[in-house]
């Protein structure tokens, strides 16, 4: 159970950390290149 | 590739139990929706306010004359100093290893491209898509716009050879044989708002700017004297309708007929960004 619940941590984490990541990637990049700067 | 990750996910099914894999996929799921926020959030810090670029830029002086310039608050640091992806990784990483601590740390100074300041001042120039400003597509409107000026479109469209202020102030520049300096060229936005004398984001064309070029203009030296500056008289002509007779009357006769140099530029840009319709006048 207790590892159950680690695991559940773990993925909480990661998917708060993953969804922030891409929509800050994501976001800032399209602005960029809406700029038209990608190199 | 498809088919091993498909045993890999039955093997990891078999062991946890379908149950208990859904839960965990749907808190990966459940907490990607609050991490979006916070990265959206930090997308329009790193995006609006320029204490992003502190990290790597030390120059407070120059968010204070921004802030309180035309600029400040409906412009971003990054609407006109464009850079690449590339910059901010790859600038940005060793700014994180090896962080400046003054000014003069910085190993880049900023760039401004010589046409940044077309789409916001020359008519219809952008397109609402590529509209990335804080402030509205549709008070652009509300823009001076230099188009449409004939002390804008008289020297936007000439030729010079008089030497720039630092130029000026450059003892190793070298007169050309002609007796004129280098570079010689069009006379583009920054050679009256930007130069030395008025930088960090003052961008109002100063004395200094004009009497590179027209120190030998009737009274300008006499009127320093008398606290007043060439824009004072010479204001309409950048600011009104060349239309206007008032804008026309402070400028030479020989200049009034010569409008043809922003028209040529316009028709460059409207090939570079082309736009179905104008903005409206």
């Amino acid at each position: 159970m207790a590892k159950r619940v680690l695991l559940l941590g773990i993925f909480l984490v990661f998917g708060f950390g993953a969804g922030a990541l891409l929509t800050f990637f994501l976001c800032f990049s399209n602005a960029v290149i809406r700029h038209g700067g990608l190199w | 590739m498809l088919r091993r990750f498909l045993e890999r996910l039955s093997v990891i099914k078999r062991r946890m139990g379908t149950a208990a894999l859904l839960a965990v996929c749907a808190a990966f799921g459940a907490a990607a929706i609050p991490g979006s926020w916070v990265g959206y959030k930090a997308y329009r810090f790193a995006w609006t306010d320029p204490r992003f670029c502190f990290f790597c830029h030390i120059h407070d002086y120059a968010v204070v004359a921004w802030k309180k310039s035309a600029h400040g608050d409906v412009t971003t640091c990054h609407d006109c100093h464009r850079i690449s992806l590339f910059h901010y990784t790859y600038i940005g990483a060793r700014s994180f290893i090896n962080p400046p601590k003054y000014p003069e740390d910085l190993e880049n100074p900023p760039s401004i491209p010589d046409d940044v300041c077309v789409p916001c001042h020359v008519r219809g120039s952008v397109k609402r898509e590529n509209w990335t400003l804080p402030f509205q597509y549709d008070r652009l409107k509300k823009v001076p716009t230099i188009d449409v000026t004939a002390g804008h479109r008289w020297h936007t469209g000439s030729n010079t050879d008089k030497p720039t202020p630092e130029v000026l102030l450059d003892p190793s520049a070298k007169r050309t044989a002609e007796g004129g300096f280098q570079p010689k060229g069009v006379i583009n936005c920054w050679r009256c708002h930007g130069s030395q004398f008025n930088r960090a984001h003052n961008y109002r064309a100063t004395d200094v700017n004009c009497r590179g070029c027209h120190s030998e203009s009737h009274l300008s030296e006499q009127l320093r004297f008398v606290g007043t500056d060439c824009l004072t008289c010479h204001i309409n002509a950048f600011v009104l309708d060349y239309r206007n007779p008032a804008a026309k009357a402070l400028l030479p006769e020989q200049v009034q007929g010569k409008q043809k140099g922003l028209d040529e530029l316009l028709k460059e840009l409207k090939q570079k960004y082309p736009v179905e319709e104008m903005v409206a006048e």
